[in-house]
């Protein structure tokens, strides 16, 4: 950790001298978290920080920069954290492979599109019902579930649940994600197959889920677990294997000079290779749910595959699974999907794992063999 | 399921980060101002029920991320735009200045004759803050042949008048269409312009789709 003395305040100054992203990252910190008490006045100490581990990242990981999604990530961290935490947890978050979340922000979002790619998997796979119905309503899986894999649920569940799920993210990583993902769709398939219009979908599930999410958080996190023992027993809990790209390709610290046209603030008007290959992959998506095709779209998924029990959601929770250990959980799995019976205690039961979990992400930052002091120093000079 | 409108019309909203694309959408559609917003991650959607002069239509609208990384994603959705609205900020010199980018975009992602307002937002600001003049958007607007509006999302200005002027173009746009046996609306289904869910453009019998099947 001895190495990463000093890299913060380094960032931040250079961050004020070479920054491209500032403007659009005072732009979003003045849009996040706005009802939250840190982050309700304009310009107050949380918003600051924000804007400056937002701005020193950007400096440091300058492959990913900064991209809109990130403030909500970062947000949520300096709720707990100080800033020069928040700084190495959010390296870590980007950069450990347990997270990877680089990945999901670099120019043409290629882990997103493995996200939703896998999500449409397991939809197909466990839900097929409601994958017709979406698809006979035209409804792409981008547009309900791009916050889920983005930012975690932020602002799209209630913030107490968004937290237990961040718990478990810390500790899990990933796979914690493309459960909820489902879970939400199977906890509330009955009532997405009675919306019968594209509209009342969307509103259901990018906003109306986000104030109520109609489960309280115990019963949620349940079947989330529930969710992921069955993922992994048909070998679907798991994303497929990221693309080299997806990690960052040059020193973590490393200065490279914008071009002119970031400097300036100018639009570039040529769409890269890899730009093209994610517009081209969402066009195919949106062919692939045009209502003529749909009409045609047979039914070889096999409903009966999976099982009965997740197209019944009265039998998700039939046994208490609160204390199942799911593979290599750590004891700190009992506290989380535990038995406070006290909805009360949530968010400071949270704050508590966080806060372990946060340390833990400390430690691991500081292993990172990207982090080379040696190439920070020549680089920056 | 009868369906109680006459068409629905799709429209894009488009424009730099931070020029008030959520805001005029929910302004219009909800009929709130909220002081506070959340930064667009992507696309959103939200649609309206319109009484254009009389017919009622179904205004599906898309509000996109105003980043540039996001284009990716974004302009996947100009191809079955019917209308889009360009957005810029009247107190901000460089959103003006992407407009170029913006049109370009447009030119080569969306259907040719795809219909284009332009608005100013921010237009309630203080004479110091604007940085952009009326007459260099009425400009850009008339070389390029779309209407303007500077319109005020904070003081409810001129915001249902953009949306219908667009609602307004596209319908006259589709009824020239119809006039034209080369664009008939088989012809139009059939090259999946209405993909990304839209389907067919006009559902019932507006007097559209009567003229389309001359």
């Amino acid at each position: 950790m001895s190495e990463n003395v000093g890299v913060y305040q380094r960032m931040l100054e250079h961050a004020r001298e070479f920054s491209t992203e500032v403007r659009q990252i005072d732009s979003d910190v003045n849009r996040q978290f706005r009802e939250h008490v840190h982050y309700r006045q304009r310009y107050s100490i949380k918003q600051q920080a924000l804007f400056n581990v937002l701005t020193a990242y950007s400096m440091y990981n300058m492959e990913l920069g900064y991209c809109q999604g990130m403030a909500g990530v970062a947000g949520v961290l300096l709720m707990y954290m100080d800033d020069e935490q928040a700084f190495w947890a959010l390296n870590t978050f980007m950069t450990d492979s347990k997270y990877a979340m680089h990945g999901l922000y670099i120019e043409g979002f290629p882990k997103l599109t493995r996200f939703i790619n896998h999500h449409d998997k397991i939809v197909g796979r466990f839900l097929p019902k409601l994958q017709k119905h979406f698809m006979k309503h035209s409804l792409d899986s981008i547009l309900y579930s791009l916050k889920w894999f983005f930012v975690i649920f932020v602002e799209r569940v209630p913030f107490s649940l968004c937290l237990r799920i961040w718990d478990i993210y810390m500790i899990e990583g990933e796979r914690v994600v493309v459960a909820m993902a489902f879970t939400i769709l199977r906890l509330h398939r009955t009532k997405l197959l009675k919306m019968k219009d594209m509209d009342l979908m969307t509103d259901f599930l990018q906003t109306q889920m986000h104030k109520d999410f109609g489960y309280d958080d115990d019963y949620v996190i349940r079947a989330v677990e529930q969710s992921m023992i069955e993922l992994k027993r048909n070998k679907m809990d798991l994303l497929p294997p990221p693309l080299p790209r997806e990690f960052p390709q040059n020193p973590l610290g490393k200065f490279i000079e914008p071009d002119i046209e970031t400097k300036i603030g100018r639009r570039k008007s040529v769409f890269t290779q890899n730009e093209l290959r994610t517009t081209e992959a969402v066009i195919l998506r949106q062919e692939a749910i045009a209502p003529d095709i749909v009409s045609n779209f047979s039914s070889d998924t096999d409903e009966n595959l999976t099982g009965i029990l997740l197209e019944d959601s009265s039998s998700i929770i039939s046994t208490s699974l609160a204390r199942t250990s799911i593979g290599s959980t750590t004891n700190d799995w009992s506290v989380i999907s535990g038995d406070d019976s006290n909805g009360l205690d949530d968010v400071d039961l949270n704050e508590d794992i966080l806060l372990k979990a946060a340390n833990s992400i400390l430690v691991s930052s500081s292993s990172l063999k990207s982090i080379n002091n040696d190439d920070n120093e020549t680089q920056w000079q | 399921m009868a369906l109680d409108f006459a068409a629905t019309y799709k429209v894009l909203v488009l424009g730099d980060s931070n020029v008030g694309k959520t805001c005029i959408v929910h302004r219009y559609c909800d009929e709130r101002y909220y002081d506070t917003y959340i930064s667009t991650i992507g696309i959103d959607f939200k649609q309206k029920l319109i009484n254009l002069d009389g017919v009622p239509i179904k205004l599906q609208i898309w509000d996109t991320a105003g980043q540039e990384r996001f284009r990716t994603l974004t302009t996947a959705y100009y191809r079955g735009a019917m209308g889009i609205l360009l957005m810029y900020d009247v107190t901000s010199l460089e959103s003006f200045n992407n407009l170029s980018y913006w049109l370009r975009n447009i030119q080569e992602n969306a259907a040719p004759d795809v219909v284009k307002v332009l608005a100013g937002n921010k237009c309630e600001c203080l004479p110091a803050q604007r940085m952009v003049e009326k007459e260099r958007g009425d400009k850009i607007a008339e070389n390029f042949d779309m209407p303007f509006f500077e319109v005020s999302c904070k003081n409810n200005i001129n915001i249902e008048e953009s949306f219908l002027t667009l609602a307004r173009q596209i319908r006259e746009q589709r009824e020239h269409r119809g006039e034209n046996f080369d664009n008939d609306g088989m012809q139009e289904r059939k090259s999946g312009t209405g993909s990304n869910g839209l389907g067919p453009f006009t559902l019932g019998n507006s007097p559209d789709s009567n003229r389309c099947s001359c």
